[in-house]
């Protein structure tokens, strides 16, 4: 090649690199997938990068699509799934607000359209739900969601015992919303909708006992014993027993808790069946009595009742002092109990056959009960006793005869 | 060589060297880029069912440059963190706060957990959780955003009907909001530390409504206060229309119609249940109003409605025939139980009579006759419907029985 051939392919070639160099150095930098992204917004003043600007919200979308964005930015920053699940769940539960306040009053509240509309919502909860989070999102709060619900015991479950268990809790799922649904289209009434569902419930139940075993199901209902004896624990630690105490009422716990299990599994319309929950009961608490001692027991009784804790938290603002308090706890359970072994009695006559006088033991009870709120007043004082009944701790019926609920009360 | 070609030369290889050095610079500058698989907007239906896992950590690997939410330590400057990355990308503030509120409430999941499912920590936690809400939503929001939201919340709180408000109106309405809510903060405050009793809490409660409402009029005026509550006559109207529609009301007797409610409704204000008479009265009124509708509508319009405002009768229709029932045994059902009904009542108003007299009255002898009244009537059901059809009615609690007996109970649930 001559000199003058040389010097022109240079001439060209340094022409092209020039003209390269001036695209390139005037050509701004873009996001790789900048066209799939959408238009790239200006970054405001509030923007952190401008990679998020390149990210903007789907304004125009439609809303799943809008929500399954946000729940794929949020992902990417980070954020757990369980508060990825809330935040759909908070947004789908506002949106279905706003849709049952409308056509409430647009219906103005008719039963009929808000119950189709509240099964509408429960049939495609699953699928909104799946559409925000992703098959294995939705998979991972729906399993936490089973967890909480039928296992409350906290069982490890291998994972093929948590895919079958999965499988069975949704189709029970399944299976009460088709009842809903027949329900709803008269196809099965309440109380034949409600009898079906306890079969089912019945039949999951026993699925579950044949995959886990006896003593693993009851675990996982924490009912087992290691979730009975957590449970002791937290319930006794006011009385702060040894450790051979605690044994021994964890025993009598678990007896108690066998037994009123067989009792369940019987008969409830039997008439006996309430005075041996009674004389269960009774036989427990003789126990408990027995091993922590009767100042340690009653003491313990106290502070789990309710009305005890109320009457404690309010001593000064009702006037009331400790004797006080003990005193009415205690008139209170004397009139308690005397009044359910009045009844149970009664009931124990009337299975043997015998003729009871009812008119007799509702006025045998009525004159119990005003002579103990009588006693009441003179001890405490009307004061006191008007703070303890208008507070709820001492409730005193008056019998109404009152009009029967059959009609809905729904006036012109 | 000549010096010309030694120049060109020179410059091809300066020229070249320019040309890489732009090209690697761009590309070094070039943006990580958005994962498609999960964030990208078009991605949303081809990828819904990538796998969690490599989601997450296809995210990390592109996404590094954004700080992480498990990497910051304290739950606010987290919150803080997403809150501006997500309204740096356009999301509107309504979402940022459903966002930050539900970040603000998965932190207290422990919290509760913690209680035991004991009700006394529970309510404490709620408590401190309510107190704290605002300051979290303030610090993830920032001042502007946070008060937008919160006013739009608490206006929406305090008009069931939307109504059109001036700036300064709005203003207003949310302090009075925010005073309620501080007082009711306050009250429970006091009934959880033990200074209030329950019943004093619930009278306080009621207190602090009475007077936001009186100064919520006083903002709006009547007319917009009454649209704003649902007490105006348009809306009472509306709801009339709505329940009239199967009787299909011809304009004038609806004005009648809507007239009898206006005074029925007035009879009933002015009533004083502690008066003796109140049930005489209630009863009368009632009766009155009955009168005036079957008088505009016809006896058998007005029965006709009757029936379809029953939900026993409802339900009988929907379950006519896995009850075994039909219009004339629906019917039967549906006379029967009026009487009965009616039967109680006038005996309760008796009773009710001989206490405001100041008489003993014999409970053992009213329950006696409630019961006898009761049998009678099921013994007439079950004869006309049959067995069957009356233990259907039964179980799906369609009749319902008047109570009877005397028991004092005793426990701590509070008074409602």
């Amino acid at each position: 090649m001559s000199n003058i051939s040389w010097r022109r392919a240079l001439f060209v070639l340094n022409f092209g690199l020039a003209a390269t160099a001036v695209i390139l150095a005037l050509r701004k930098p873009e996001p790789a997938l900048a066209r799939e992204a959408g238009p790239v917004k200006t970054a405001t003043e509030k923007s952190p990068s401008p990679e998020l600007a390149a990210l903007h919200y789907p304004d125009t979308a439609r809303v799943a699509k809008q929500r399954r964005w946000l729940i794929d930015q949020l992902r990417a920053m980070g954020v757990p799934n369980k508060v990825l699940a809330r935040i759909v769940m908070k947004d789908l539960d506002r949106r279905w607000s706003k849709r049952a306040a409308e056509i409430s009053l647009k219906t103005r509240g008719d039963p009929e359209v808000l119950t189709a509309l509240n099964l509408e919502i429960e049939k495609s909860r699953d699928a909104e739900m799946r559409a925000a989070l992703g098959e294995e999102g939705f998979k991972e709060w729906d399993m936490a969601n089973m967890q909480r619900e039928i296992n409350r015991g906290q069982l490890e479950l291998a994972p093929a015992e948590s895919a079958t268990t999965y499988a069975l809790w949704k189709k029970l799922q399944q299976r009460d919303l088709e009842l809903k649904e027949m329900k709803f289209d008269g196809k099965i009434d309440p109380a034949g909708a409600s009898d079906q569902y306890a079969k089912d419930v019945a039949e999951f139940q026993q699925q579950m006992k044949t995959l886990l075993g006896d003593e693993r199901y009851a675990e996982s209902q924490a009912q087992g014993p290691h979730a009975v004896a957590v449970n002791l624990r937290h319930d006794l630690a006011n009385a702060n027993p040894t450790e051979s105490q605690f044994q021994d009422l964890l025993n009598a716990q678990q007896q108690y808790n066998d037994l009123r299990s067989d009792l369940a599994a019987q008969s409830h319309d039997d008439a006996d069946y309430a005075q041996r929950l009674q004389d269960l009961d009774e036989a427990r608490d003789e126990e408990f009595r027995r091993v922590l001692g009767p100042g340690v027991f009653d003491s313990l009784q106290k502070q789990q009742d309710p009305g005890y804790s109320e009457m404690k938290k309010y001593e000064a603002t009702w006037g009331l002092d400790d004797t006080k308090i003990d005193h009415v706890y205690s008139a209170l359970r004397y009139y308690q109990k005397s009044a359910e072994d009045y009844q149970a009695a009664a009931r124990d006559l009337a299975a043997k056959g015998q003729a009871v006088d009812w008119d007799a033991v509702n006025k045998g009870l009525q004159q119990f009960a005003q002579q103990t709120q009588q006693d009441l007043q003179n001890y405490l004082g009307q004061g006191s006793l008007d703070q303890l009944q208008r507070n709820g701790i001492v409730q005193f019926n008056q019998p109404t005869g009152g009009l029967p609920n059959g009609n809905d009360g729904r006036r012109f | 060589m000549s010096r010309g070609l030694r120049f060109q030369i020179i410059l091809s290889g300066f020229l070249a060297a320019t040309v890489v050095v732009l090209a690697l610079h761009q590309s070094a500058n070039r943006l990580p880029a958005p994962d498609s698989a999960v964030t990208g907007p078009g991605a949303y239906a081809g990828k819904a069912g990538a796998g969690l896992a490599a989601a997450r950590a296809t995210t990390s690997a592109k996404s590094r440059t954004l700080p992480n939410y498990s990497g910051i330590g304290s739950a606010s400057a987290r919150r803080r963190s997403i809150i501006d990355q997500l309204r740096a990308m356009g999301v509107p503030n309504e979402v940022l706060a459903l966002v930050a509120l539900e970040d603000f409430e998965s932190e207290w999941d422990g919290r509760f957990a913690a209680c035991w499912g004991d009700p006394a920590s529970m309510e404490r936690v709620q408590l401190e959780k309510d107190l704290s809400q605002d300051a979290a939503m303030r610090a993830a929001l920032g001042e502007k955003d946070f008060k937008q939201w919160d006013t739009k919340a608490m206006l929406w709180e305090a008009m069931s009907t939307p109504v059109d408000v001036t700036p300064g109106e709005a203003e207003s309405i949310y302090a009075l909001k925010k005073n309620l809510q501080q007082r009711q903060f306050a009250l429970e405050q006091a009934r959880i530390d033990g200074t209030m009793d329950r019943a004093q809490v619930l009278a306080a409660v009621q207190k602090s409504y009475a007077d936001y409402n009186q100064e919520l009029k006083a903002v709006l005026g009547e007319a917009r206060y009454a649209k704003s509550q649902q007490l105006d006559d348009d809306f009472t109207a509306g709801n009339l229309r709505y329940e009239l529609a199967s009787v299909n009301p011809s304009d004038s007797q609806f004005q009648g119609l809507f007239k009898a409610d206006k005074q029925w409704n007035t009879a009933l204000a002015e009533l004083d249940p502690g008066s003796p008479n109140y049930l005489e009265q209630f009863k009368a009124a009632n009766e009155a109003h009955d009168q005036a509708y079957a008088q505009i509508l016809g006896q058998d319009a007005f029965r006709n409605l009757r029936e379809q405002q029953d939900t026993g009768y409802i339900q009988m229709k929907k379950y006519e025939n896995l009850w075994g029932l039909d219009d004339g045994k629906i019917d039967y059902v549906y006379d029967t139980m009026n009487q009965y009904r009616k039967a109680v009542g006038d005996y309760q108003l008796q009773v009710r009579a001989l206490q405001s007299q100041g008489q003993d009255v014999d409970w053992s002898a009213v329950n006696t006759y409630l019961q006898k009244l009761t049998g009678q009537t099921q013994q007439a059901l079950q004869n006309t419907v049959g067995q069957d059809s009356f233990s259907s009615l039964q179980r799906n609690s369609v009749l319902r029985w008047a109570g009877a007996g005397f028991r004092p109970t005793y426990g701590g649930a509070p008074a409602q």
